[in-house]
């Protein structure tokens, strides 16, 4: 056993110091300039392909500053307690992070990110793109919007004489038909648990004119009834139910659906396979009161306790990322929308379609309330996902209890309920 | 006198039914680990639509070239290595001795030890993670070799000791004494009579501990920054990668781990243990 052990280990070592030295994320050193010396680690969740534009950027902030920039990357998910971890031992390892503007609230409920009032957004930076301040404070700089798009099955369109539902009336009109020619429901909506739910029920209420936050308006009850009608006549298919940002790609891979809302990483992830073009890709549909699309996408933070020159290195690529000269090389290398209202740029050709679907419904964006009580809206709307929705239950009666619950939730926290308009 | 052997009836069924049990559960074992491998090498057009091809008539390598031309894999590849080797080494030579110690216990001490053992494996890992990760980081041990081989031991530490208690019971004090009669010392026949009669047990909890380390996730996202271990690597590309690229990692992930299964195969088969004790 011992001579077997001992090569195993020799192995494992020489691997081991073959491979020690290819940290991809690291490229060049930090070059002369004003923050030579200074090392910092940016974080941000990308996809493969949109990996070389941010390492291209960082290379441009690294010559002309001096500091040298680690690229990592922490999903959404992971971050929050990742940065707490951090926080609490008050040893940052990261010290500017890209994060989903949907989970943003946690990060400052537990105190796990810097003040940054006192950095200047630029003036070009269209004002709707600004994240919401917490209690008066800036803590987070507007970096890549985002939206959900509509992605439809050409072929399979064509097949059953659909044409793309511009209107919730079309949209179940385009669903009878395409369930007439697959025998089954082929429309997918995110309606997984948790926030992939609670975006997709925000679009919806506030499409029908409903507010979100109250839950049991008018245009809410619309909007469920609606959708009640949707899944009771077979029109979605049951696979809504685990529909979120993975799960939608391979449902439109797999044809589970013919017929999806996502977010636009599914362009790229389809363009990887060569299949893009098997899909049109649009804005989506809109309600009887307005188009809606929550706005997601990323916003920049700097975790609690980066001080010194780290910090000062950490405002400088945040400033950089929103510059003029960033924003115009993401959107035409990664044809990412602009924060900025002077950043243009020749998109990807293959990309074209999605950049012009999610400037459309950007022009329709909806920014979700940052209030404290939003964990209770969501788990509330996700309740009425399965009473309503799919259990059939009256809305009416469904939604006023959930409204009570929501109002108790808001009281509680000491937050002004009815929320202002 | 010949003496007539009766024969089951069912003896002749089963002897044909059990190859094909045979291949059927060697089929539920190995396809997925076929599918990985052939999404891998899949073109989209094999992977699209609603009945995707069992079979790549047109494989593409294109996936393997990204991975390795790219070489983020084997940055997070050496440091798995590393960590659950490592991991493993110091568990076996701190927990072999005290599992051995723990074993020549009167039984109802050593029954409450190993209850106490097991006792620290029934907390949710999550529970206690954020904090013990919290105070590594506190310790400078945040993106460090040694901060996710602690952390680890954490995990491994109780789970290889019960094991190793099991195995060290099963070896007979007399082989110690006959030891000891013959001139050796305590810890002469600790290294020459009982460890080597333990090394099928000792091996089988290597591999155990191996993977537990190799496969670790949640110490590994908290403590992980700048280099990640493969297992993150790979939940990176499930989460933002299309599956070619998940598969891909995935396999890349499942070769190492034939690799020790090949060294350590040789410990692994049962009765290891017979022959120790002549009568």
């Amino acid at each position: 056993m011992r001579k077997s052990a001992v090569a195993l280990i020799s192995f494992l070592a020489l691997l081991a110091s073959a491979c020690g030295g290819g940290d991809g994320a690291r490229r060049g050193g930090g070059g002369e300039g004003r923050l030579s010396g200074t090392s910092i680690t940016f974080s941000i969740s990308l996809s493969e392909e949109e990996r070389a534009a941010i390492e291209d950027l960082l290379d441009q902030f690294r010559s002309d500053t001096g500091a040298e920039v680690k690229l990592t990357s922490v999903s959404s998910a992971d971050l929050p307690p990742k940065l707490k971890v951090e926080v609490d031992a008050g040893r940052p390892t990261i010290h500017l992070f890209a994060q989903d503007n949907l989970a943003l609230r946690s990060l400052v409920d537990q105190g796990l990110v810097e003040d940054l009032s006192d950095v200047q957004v630029p003036g070009q930076v269209v004002d709707s793109m600004v994240p919401e301040q917490f209690d008066g404070k800036t803590y987070f700089l507007p970096f890549r919007p985002n939206v959900r798009l509509a992605y439809a099955n050409r072929d399979r369109f064509r097949e059953a004489g659909a044409t793309l539902p511009r209107t919730v009336e079309e949209l179940r009109t385009t669903a009878e038909k395409l369930r007439s020619t697959a025998r089954s429901g082929k429309v997918t909506l995110s309606l997984a648990e948790g926030d992939p739910a609670a975006v997709t029920i925000s679009e919806w209420i506030v499409s029908f004119g409903g507010n979100p936050l109250i839950l049991n308006d008018d245009g809410s009850v619309r909007a469920f009834e609606f959708l009640q009608g949707l899944w009771r006549d077979n029109l979605l298919a049951r696979e809504s139910l685990l529909g979120k940002f993975d799960t939608e790609v391979d449902n439109l891979q797999g044809e589970t659906a013919w017929l999806a809302q996502n977010w636009p990483i599914t362009s790229a992830q389809l363009a990887e396979q060569g299949l893009l073009n098997r899909f049109q890709v649009y804005e989506g549909w809109r309600g009887p009161a307005r188009e809606a699309h929550v706005i997601g996408g990323d916003v920049l933070g700097i975790p609690k306790g980066v001080t010194g020159r780290q910090k000062e290195a950490a405002v400088a690529l945040a400033e950089f990322l929103m510059s003029e000269q960033a924003q115009k090389l993401l959107v035409e290398r990664n044809a990412w929308p602009s924060i900025r209202e002077d950043a243009y740029g020749d998109v990807p050709r293959e990309q074209k379609q999605t950049f012009d679907a999610i400037q459309a419904a950007l022009e329709n964006g909806w920014y979700r309330p940052n209030v404290a009580y939003w964990p209770d809206v969501s788990e509330q709307m996700n309740a009425a996902v399965r009473r309503v929705v799919t259990g059939g239950e009256n809305a009416r009666t469904v939604l006023d209890e959930l409204h009570g619950r929501i109002e108790a939730a808001a009281r509680q926290k000491g937050d002004e309920y009815p929320p202002a308009t | 006198m010949a003496v007539a052997v009766r024969r089951d009836p069912l003896d002749r069924p089963l002897m044909l039914l059990f190859p094909l049990w045979l291949v059927v559960s060697l089929l539920i074992v190995l396809f997925p680990v076929y599918l990985v491998f052939m999404v891998s090498v899949a073109p989209g057009e094999a992977v699209f639509g609603e009945r995707p091809a069992l079979f790549v008539t047109e494989p593409t390598l294109r996936f393997w070239e990204q991975v390795i031309e790219r070489g983020d894999l084997w940055g997070p590849l050496a440091k798995s290595l590393m960590v659950a080797t490592l991991t493993t080494l110091a568990a076996i030579v701190i927990a072999a001795p005290a599992a051995y110690v723990i074993s020549r216990l009167p039984q109802a001490i050593r029954y409450a030890v190993v209850i106490g053992l097991l006792v620290t494996r029934m907390f949710p890992e999550f529970a206690i993670g954020v904090s013990v990760a919290t105070r590594f980081a506190g310790l400078g041990l945040a993106d460090t070799y040694t901060g996710l081989v602690l952390a680890h031991l954490i995990g491994a530490l109780p789970f290889i000791a019960w094991i190793l208690v099991g195995t060290f019971e099963t070896i007979p004090r007399e082989l110690e004494e006959a030891s000891q009669i013959d001139g050796a010392s305590r810890f002469g026949t600790l290294m020459r009579v009982v460890f080597p009669i333990a090394a099928g047990g000792i091996a089988v909890a290597s591999l155990f501990v191996w993977l537990y380390s190799w496969n670790e996730f949640l110490y590994a996202r908290l403590l992980t920054t700048n280099q990640n271990t493969l297992p993150l690597q790979v939940f990176q590309a499930i989460d933002r990668g299309s599956r070619q690229q998940m598969a891909t990692v995935a396999a890349v992930l499942t070769l190492p781990i034939l690799l020790v299964v090949y060294f350590l195969q040789r410990y692994l088969k049962p009765g290891a243990m017979a022959g120790s004790v002549k009568g």
